[in-house]
């Protein structure tokens, strides 16, 4: 141990107080817990009515005796829903804070479960996973990988997407879905009711979204987000641990690149992703999809796509014979997500045609359009077709004659 | 007679979380053998005493109100499981605002921390007393204060503080070291404007 954490033993030895329980006190507890342990193959009570039940009886002094025949009554007569939480105390926690600091728990079907730390500030966030620190700060559109191991820093910028860049950020994310969730309880909310986890009683809630179902369990007495569960295809993502107002330090946030670190992407810096970078990707999210291209391009469709390739990519590389390292991996997976941003680029530019129409096409098949722009006042247009060629054709394909046309990327045909 | 074999044998044999699970007086021997070590864990962190009961009383009424559901056989596991309803406890405990002032107030009746001790934290000749420590203390994240407390009021281990709080070693090592300095540098920038005191043992019941 070094000597400095002696130090601090030292210190805290010399507290001076007195840390022996009362006796009275000792033995009237265990009798009121043994009495709890006798009740406890019956429907378990709300621990909440309970012990203020408890403090209510020790207060004025009732013998513990009389008190533990009390507590057993009121098993029988205390409904097991009874928690005075509602959705709306355990939601401000999240919607009202500041900064928030919490663990990742992403446990997949193959078992293979990984923790991920995870720093928020307004705009920011900083993952740390196994010697490797992703920081996003989406006021600035800036994003920066750091590979510790390999002493390797990734750079990005998602500048040109505008106002687009703040709907990546996964706290705000998460905090819209649930205000969105919040504006119609009755019908988006469901009381999952009172679950004992590690001996602490929680309250839980599901909030209906269409891209994050979410599932919440607070304290029963404090409302304090406990755990959040989201449950994502092939991986349960559980959230624990959570802080909330902390004051983070602004280093934590900072895309300055260490001293030591080598900028793998110098030369050719991840901007904006390219018509050759979004060709990739398609190919990606096809090639993650069973064959199949994306049901729809705009903001949601495009998250639902990246993280079906990221689980791919991530079992594809866990199962391969000479897995690539974590700063090759990440360079890659950066490269097909910024690609996927340049219809939402075209889309947020008012001098752009842009059209998806590729949903339920399948990778390969001949002359089969899927995406097709051009700048308003120009022509010919840029035809990417399902084989993943790409022509320049005077008219645009026609409509009439293709499923699953997008005739916006944002809006699905109906 | 029986029974009371069946306790010594499963004590023996660490068995005795099992029996536990269905048996009222081999849960009473836990209650025994663990209540002084988690209300002394809650009193160090506390310091009030009442506050220190309460706390102690739900992680123990939790306990049993949820031992069948338990998963764990051993000994050391129970003592962890302990530990971490406690640490929960005692976080929920002290959001609220009141029981930190609560706290405070008590730790002023602890008085002046000895200062060869202090010296050899912050190598000066600044006075400290309990009340500021608890201050600082209570200014760090609520990760940082629970591991400090499972590690210094708890006697933990890191790889027990890891198994409490679900963390790996390594990340209890940086952030006790961490949250160390963040405490040593909170200590260093405090100038008491109190008048000396000669080192205090004045203690709180």
């Amino acid at each position: 141990m070094p000597d400095s954490n002696k130090s601090w033993d030292n210190l805290f030895r010399n507290l001076p107080l007195d840390a022996m329980p009362e006796e009275g006190y000792r033995r009237g507890l265990r009798e009121q817990v043994l009495a709890e342990f006798d009740n406890q193959s019956r429907s378990r009570p709300p621990i909440v009515i309970v012990n203020q039940t408890r403090k209510m009886l020790t207060k004025y002094y009732i013998p513990y005796w009389t008190a533990a025949t009390l507590l057993i009554c009121l098993v029988w007569i205390v409904q097991p829903d009874s928690s005075k939480v509602a959705a709306q105390d355990v939601v401000a926690h999240i919607v009202n804070a500041r900064t928030a600091q919490w663990d990742l728990f992403i446990k997949s079907d193959s078992g293979d479960d990984q923790q991920v730390k995870i720093f928020l500030a307004a705009g920011k966030q900083r993952l740390e996973f196994n010697g490797w620190v992703a920081i996003a700060d989406h006021t600035q559109g800036q994003c920066m990988s750091l590979f510790s191991n390999e002493k390797l820093a990734i750079t990005v910028s998602v500048a040109q997407l505008g106002d687009n860049v703040l709907k990546l950020d996964q706290f705000e994310q998460m905090r819209r879905e649930l205000r969105i969730a919040m504006e119609d309880p009755e019908h988006n909310v469901e009381n999952l009711g009172l679950k004992i986890i590690d001996g602490q009683e929680l309250v839980g809630f599901k909030f209906k979204s269409k891209s994050l179902p979410t599932k919440i369990w607070a304290d029963a007495e404090t409302a304090f987000p406990i755990l959040i569960e989201i449950v994502a295809e092939n991986n349960q993502l559980v959230l624990k641990n959570h802080e909330f107002n902390i004051d983070l330090d602004p280093l934590l946030f900072s895309l300055e690149v260490p001293a030591g670190y080598r900028i793998l992407n110098e030369d050719s810096p991840i901007t904006g992703g390219s018509e050759q970078d979004f060709i990739r990707s398609l190919e990606m999210y096809a090639k993650s999809a069973n064959g199949e291209f994306p049901t729809r391009l705009d903001e949601q469709g495009l998250a639902e796509a990246n993280l079906q390739y990221l689980n791919h990519s991530i079992k594809h590389d866990i199962s391969a014979e000479k897995p690539r390292s974590q700063a090759e991996q990440t360079a890659d997976q950066l490269l097909v997500i910024q690609g996927g941003t340049f219809p939402t680029g075209l889309a947020a530019d008012e001098k752009w045609d842009a059209h998806y129409g590729g949903t339920g096409v399948r990778l390969g098949t001949p002359d089969r359009p899927i995406f097709w722009y051009k700048p308003k006042t120009s022509a010919p247009y840029r035809v990417i077709y399902a084989d993943l060629t790409v022509r320049d054709e005077v008219e645009p394909p026609n409509l009439s004659k293709l499923n699953g046309v997008t005739s916006k990327l944002a809006k699905p045909k109906q | 007679m029986t029974q009371k074999k069946t306790m010594e044998q499963a004590t023996q044999t660490d068995g005795l979380v099992s029996v536990a699970r269905h048996d009222r007086e081999a849960f009473g021997l836990l209650f025994d053998e663990f209540h002084p070590q988690i209300f002394a864990y809650c009193k160090r962190r506390l310091v009030r005493r009442t506050s220190a009961e309460d706390v102690t009383s739900e992680v123990f009424l939790k306990v049993a109100g949820s031992i069948q559901d338990f998963p764990g056989t051993s000994t050391e596991e129970f003592r962890k499981w302990l530990f971490r309803i406690a640490t929960n406890q005692i976080n929920a405990h002290l959001r609220k605002s009141i029981r930190r002032r609560e706290l405070l107030e008590s730790a002023v009746e602890l008085g002046r921390i000895k200062s060869s001790v202090v010296e050899a934290i912050i190598d000066s000749h600044t006075q400290l007393d309990w009340q500021t420590l608890y201050e600082a203390l209570g200014k760090l994240s609520e990760r940082e204060q629970s591991i400090i407390s499972l590690r210094f009021f708890g006697s933990l281990s890191h790889n027990q503080i890891s198994d409490v709080l679900v963390l790996k070693a390594g990340s209890v090592r940086v952030t006790l070291s961490r949250a160390l300095e963040k405490l040593k540098a909170r200590l260093c920038n405090h100038e008491t404007s109190k008048p000396a005191l000669s080192d205090t043992k004045h203690g709180v019941n």
